[in-house]
Order: structure tokens, then C-alpha cells, then sequence
């Protein structure tokens, strides 16, 4: 068994029902089997659709670990983000309206086990080696959003990827988001 | 041809939630036993043998030995590629193109893409490269005996596109150019993605003599996605035009800006069923830079530092005493309306402000900054660059020596393709990752 690393990144953006229905629609074209030129193709629309919209996010944490019990653990962590629906909303919270105050949010979370020593995994080792200061900065998580758009997937074990809500009026609220669940959450600067 | 080798084990989609999970549960086993050039070739071979006899292509093959069919040879992909056309290969697969059109487009003016991006200097006009701005008219020479695909000629589905990237970089080359216009010693050179760096030189075309650099051409399964550049200078062509017709005879003559694209050595392993388009960047020499009377060269990137085929030629320049800087296009924002500086009339500014604008010449000591600007908070080293300085790095494509040598590094196998060759006949049958090739289309349970 070869070492694993993890490059994961989750992104929290005002609910944009243009860019929600654009990435809902290209996590649910993706087939069930896929080589890794799709993988490639696939992953870029996504960092594409978020580079574009950048300016939406104001939240969102990224992590680089090339500690394979880390990565490993991790990788089940951010897997179980989906299966067990634990950031999702379990009830409407209406539709977003541009005319009342209180905002709706979406996440985005994308989790990569990739091998360790790979070209690509050092590649990627090498980019996220950002300083302290700049961990949170938008141009930063663009760097990092960028960087699915590059991956080799020859090169990746597994992946997931996930976006929450599936439906506009399920939007997380400001009340959600203060939830200790999302405290790991930065504030994009 | 590559194989589906990631399977989806977990979906949702709900209304609160929707994703998927995949597990590529063969690459520990691929990797533990990485598969040989003969043993792949032996797949290759086993293909063409049935090629042969059921689709009966006229391989001048009487032999059963499968070695005496065929042999794949390597060779550089930009030959091919003016060879056997732009797609070679892969005719007939679309090429993707990320953004919109939102004016009127004639092909019939891709013809002259090559002569209204071209610099105004004649001095300058040996350095530059128009390998890929002639894409779009060229024609091959020859076709593949198993490669049964017409050939579509680029300019029939190049697209012009700008998107929000490209159109935030137009606006911090009009924001540069305004800062550099006066300074005639500086040499430009914009390395982000190929389509940000032409939307970042369009911005300064008014000001800069443009100096294409892209060396490679499109491929629709391409490592470098340069058609995306290419789409970006088509959107842009007009505009290029009008400014080096205004450029042309100008006193002083305009520094020139060259143009690279930083993913001309994007990360690539030969198990992909990607075609090799990548390619070195060619800078002119230190010697050159000098005679064309430039002293500083400031080095536009989003990368933490300068691609690795850029090292040499930088280090060389710092040795002859031109010295390299580096700005990140982020160190310039866009400013508030309320933010007003005499002389400054641009969308974005450095530092995000018109006040803070001139600080860019503290910061890159070129000339004395105009007024008194203050300094800008969002500007740090770490964000700008401005503080780097380059220094020699061994790599596959730079000597990290401190007195580099004339030619660059390159490692074995850098922008080539393999080619299958039927032995017997010496006819090139085509791509050994063609989808379309007949010779590799008979195994059908084969590729994905």
C-alpha cells in the first residue's frame, strides 16, 4: 500500500441561484464510472465555475496534508460531510430573496486522496505551501481553486465532491453557519 | 484511449445536499506494477493484428508475427501536429472552450491573427513566435493511413471567448501600462494562463509593443489548453490591430511586452491518453534585451515564482545587470469609485485605490512616484512579489547554475507523441491514443 496525502478544500459562497444550478448540474452529469481525463475535465468546469465567482465567497477553509494517517482519517471525515447529510439543512429555508436582509449561503467541498511522491502530489505540496498571513486570503483559495483544475488523477485515489443545498429555497442561513459544525469555517479576507 | 478506472460508490441528490464519491481502487495495483513500454506496446500490437484482418485497412502486414506489424516511434508533437493536422489523432473531438461570445465574428479575419498581433519593431520581430496564432489557417500535409476522420481546419471551431477572468486581466494591464507607459527601459514579460496573459497584453497594447511567445498549437485532448488563448486573441483581434497600427513609427518606440502562458509545462504523465502540446518558452537573450536599450524586466505571475524553463534566461539577466522583478496581477484591485488621484483614470489600481496607485514606483523604484501616494495596506510582499528576487534552481528545465548555459535542459520526452508505423509498409497509421484510428478502434473492449 502506498502513502496517501489529502488536498481538500470547501468553499461557503452567498447562494447564487445561477452558479448553484451551473455546479448542481455538473455534479449530477457525472457518471458513475470515469477515467481520468474526464476526472481532469470534469474537475476543471468545477474550479472554473468558482474562479469566475470568487467574489461570492466569504467563507471556506483548504488543507494540504501529507501525513498518511492524516490523510486517510481526513479523507473519511470530509466523505462523511456527505454521507451522513451533516452540513445539509433537514427543512426548507425559503427561496433566496435579493430584497430581504438576511442572506442564503451554499458550500462546496471537493476532498482528493492522492498518492504520495507523485508528481502531481508534490506539485500540489509545493503550491500549498503558503505563508501563515496569507492561509485566508481570496487570492489564496483562488490558488487553491485553481489547483483542482490541475490535478493529474492518474494520480488520485479517491475523491469526493459535494454541494450543499441541492435545492435554492434549502440554502444554509446565518443562524446555520454559526453552528459549531461550521466553525471550522474561516472568514475569506 | 484510456480506461474508466474510477468507480462512483456514494451519490445523493437531495435538497439538501448533492455529491458523489469515486474510489480508483486499481491505482495501487497500476502503480505496484507500472506497465512496460513493451508490455503496453504488446496491447498496441495485439490491436492492430485485429485491425488487420477484420477491418481489412490494407496494412502490407503477411506476417503473423504481431512484432512485424507495426512499431510506434516517438516524435515531436508540433510536427506531427503541422503534418497530419491540428487534431492529429483526435479529429473530430470538440475543443471546450470556457466563455462567452459577445460580438460578431468573422473567421475570414483569422487569416490575418499572425499579422495584426505582430509587434510594430521590426527590431523586435525576430523574437517574436507565431506558432500558435497560425494555427487556425494551416493545413496538413499528409494524412495517417488508419486515421479515417476528415480534417476540420481550426479557424471552423475556434471560438472568440472572454469570461470574467480575462476581462479582469484586460483591466489590470490598462492599470500597468498607465504606470509604465513613460518608462521606456522596462521589458514586460506576462506569464499567468495563456488567456489571462493575452487579455493582460491586450489591456497594454496601447502603450506596449506586443511579443507573442506561444510556441505550441492547439489539440483537442491537448496537456496545454492554448486554444483557449487563441480564442481569447481572436476576441481581442480587432483591438490588437487598431493599437499596433498606432504603435507603428511612435517616438520613443514602446517597450515590448511578451506574452507566455505559465501552463506550457502543465504536469503530465505518458499514462494519460492526453497529447504532449507542451513547450519551453523562448525570452530573447540578456545580450539582446540590452541592445534593444532595456535595463529591467518585471515579471507578471500568479505562481510563487518564475516557471522553471524562465530561471536560466533570468539569472543570465541578473548577471548582465537587467534586473528581475515580480508583480502578482492581484496586487491590483479594482477602485472604489470614491477614489480619485490626479492623472489616474483607471479601472483597477494598485493597491486597490487611486491614491496608492503611484506607490506601485516605491515599491519598483523604475522612476520617482508622482505626488504622494500612500501606501497601500493590501499590498504586501507576499501578495506582490515585489520583494523576490530569482536566484539559480536546478530543474528538468533550468541548470541552476550561476553562469547558465546558452541552451536550456530539457528532459527525454518532453512534447512527443508516439506514432504507430506499420513496419512492412513504413506508413505512419497514426496516434498510438487515437480513438478514431482503425487500426486501434478494432479492439473494442480496449479503451474506454
Amino acid at each position: 500500500m502506498m502513502a496517501r496525502s489529502i488536498f481538500a478544500i470547501e468553499l461557503c459562497a452567498r447562494l447564487d441561484p445561477q452558479l448553484r444550478a451551473h455546479v448542481h448540474g455538473l455534479l449530477r452529469n457525472l457518471p458513475e464510472r470515469m477515467g481520468p481525463q474526464a476526472k481532469f475535465e470534469a474537475y476543471r468546469a468545477l474550479a472554473w465555475a468558482w474562479r469566475n465567482n470568487l467574489h461570492l465567497v466569504e467563507r471556506g477553509c483548504w488543507d494540504f496534508y501529507d501525513d498518511h494517517d492524516r490523510a486517510t482519517k481526513d479523507f473519511t471525515m470530509w466523505s462523511q460531510g456527505m454521507t451522513t447529510e451533516e452540513g445539509a439543512r433537514t427543512s426548507p429555508s425559503g427561496r433566496p430573496d435579493p430584497y430581504r436582509p438576511e442572506p442564503r449561503y451554499m458550500t462546496f467541498t471537493a476532498a482528493l486522496l492522492l498518492q504520495r511522491g507523485s508528481y502531481t502530489e508534490r506539485t500540489l505540496a509545493t503550491r500549498c505551501a503558503v505563508p501563515q498571513p496569507s492561509l485566508w486570503m481570496r487570492s489564496t483559495f483562488g490558488a487553491m481553486i485553481d489547483n483542482l483544475a490541475q490535478i493529474n488523477f492518474g494520480n488520485v485515489e479517491a475523491d469526493v465532491v459535494y454541494l450543499i443545498p441541492g435545492d435554492d429555497s434549502w440554502g444554509l442561513t446565518v443562524e446555520d453557519l454559526a453552528h459549531q459544525k461550521f466553525h471550522y469555517l474561516r472568514t475569506v479576507t | 484511449m484510456e480506461f474508466d478506472t474510477f468507480r462512483r460508490d456514494e451519490f445523493l441528490e437531495k435538497p439538501g445536499i448533492v455529491g458523489a464519491r469515486w474510489w480508483q481502487h486499481s491505482l495501487t495495483a497500476i502503480q505496484a506494477d507500472e506497465p512496460t513500454r513493451r508490455s503496453s506496446l504488446g496491447v498496441i500490437l495485439g490491436i492492430a493484428a485485429l485491425a488487420t484482418v477484420g477491418i481489412g485497412i490494407g496494412l502490407a502486414s503477411s506476417s503473423d508475427d504481431d512484432d512485424e506489424a507495426i512499431q510506434d516511434v516517438a516524435k515531436t508533437s508540433i510536427e506531427m501536429q503541422k503534418a497530419y493536422g491540428w487534431a492529429f489523432g483526435a479529429a473530430g473531438e470538440p475543443l471546450v472552450f470556457d466563455g462567452v461570445t459577445e460580438k460578431p465574428f468573422s473567421r475570414d479575419t483569422l487569416a490575418k491573427l499572425w499579422s495584426d498581433l505582430a509587434p510594430s519593431r521590426e527590431d523586435l520581430a525576430p523574437y517574436s513566435v507565431r506558432t500558435l496564432l497560425q494555427a487556425p489557417t494551416s493545413a496538413p500535409t499528409l494524412k495517417t493511413a488508419g486515421d479515417p476522420a476528415p480534417f476540420v481546419p481550426l479557424e471552423q471551431v475556434l471560438k472568440p471567448m472572454h469570461n470574467t477572468a480575462t476581462d479582469a486581466a484586460f483591466s489590470v494591464g490598462q492599470s500597468l501600462a498607465s504606470l509604465l507607459k513613460d518608462v521606456r527601459d522596462v521589458a514586460v514579460v506576462v506569464d499567468l494562463e495563456g488567456p489571462s496573459s493575452v487579455a493582460l497584453a491586450a489591456g497594454m497594447a496601447d502603450d506596449f509593443d506586443v511579443v507573442f511567445l506561444l510556441d505550441n498549437w492547439p489539440h483537442p485532448r491537448g496537456v496545454v489548453t492554448s486554444h483557449e488563448a487563441l480564442a481569447v486573441a481572436a476576441y481581442y483581434q480587432p483591438l490588437f490591430d487598431v493599437a499596433r497600427k498606432s504603435r507603428v513609427g511612435r517616438k520613443p518606440p514602446p517597450s515590448p511586452v511578451f506574452v507566455l502562458d505559465s501552463r506550457r509545462l502543465a504536469d503530465y504523465v505518458d499514462a494519460t491518453d492526453r497529447f504532449d502540446n507542451r513547450w519551453v518558452a523562448r525570452l530573447p537573450s540578456a545580450t539582446a534585451l540590452k541592445k534593444l536599450g532595456l535595463k529591467h524586466v518585471l515579471y507578471v505571475t500568479d505562481l510563487t515564482r518564475e516557471v522553471d524553463d524562465l530561471n536560466d534566461d533570468f539569472v543570465a539577466y541578473e548577471n548582465e545587470s537587467i534586473d528581475v522583478r515580480y508583480v502578482r496581477p492581484d496586487a491590483f484591485g479594482k477602485r472604489p469609485l470614491s477614489s480619485k488621484a490626479e492623472g489616474v483614470d483607471v479601472i483597477m489600481c494598485y493597491g486597490g485605490d487611486a491614491g496608492s496607485h503611484e506607490y506601485f514606483f516605491v515599491h519598483y523604484p523604475y522612476r520617482a512616484p508622482r505626488g504622494t501616494p500612500f501606501e497601500p495596506t493590501r499590498v504586501k510582499p507576499v501578495v506582490a512579489r515585489y520583494n523576490y528576487r530569482v536566484s539559480p534552481r536546478a530543474s528538468n528545465f533550468s541548470s541552476g547554475s550561476k553562469s547558465p548555459p546558452a541552451s536550456k535542459p530539457q528532459p527525454a520526452g518532453f512534447a512527443v507523441s508516439k506514432v504507430v508505423f506499420g513496419k512492412s509498409s513504413g506508413t505512419l497509421l497514426g496516434w498510438t491514443k487515437s480513438r478514431t484510428g482503425t487500426w486501434n478502434r478494432a479492439g473494442g473492449s480496449w479503451g474506454g
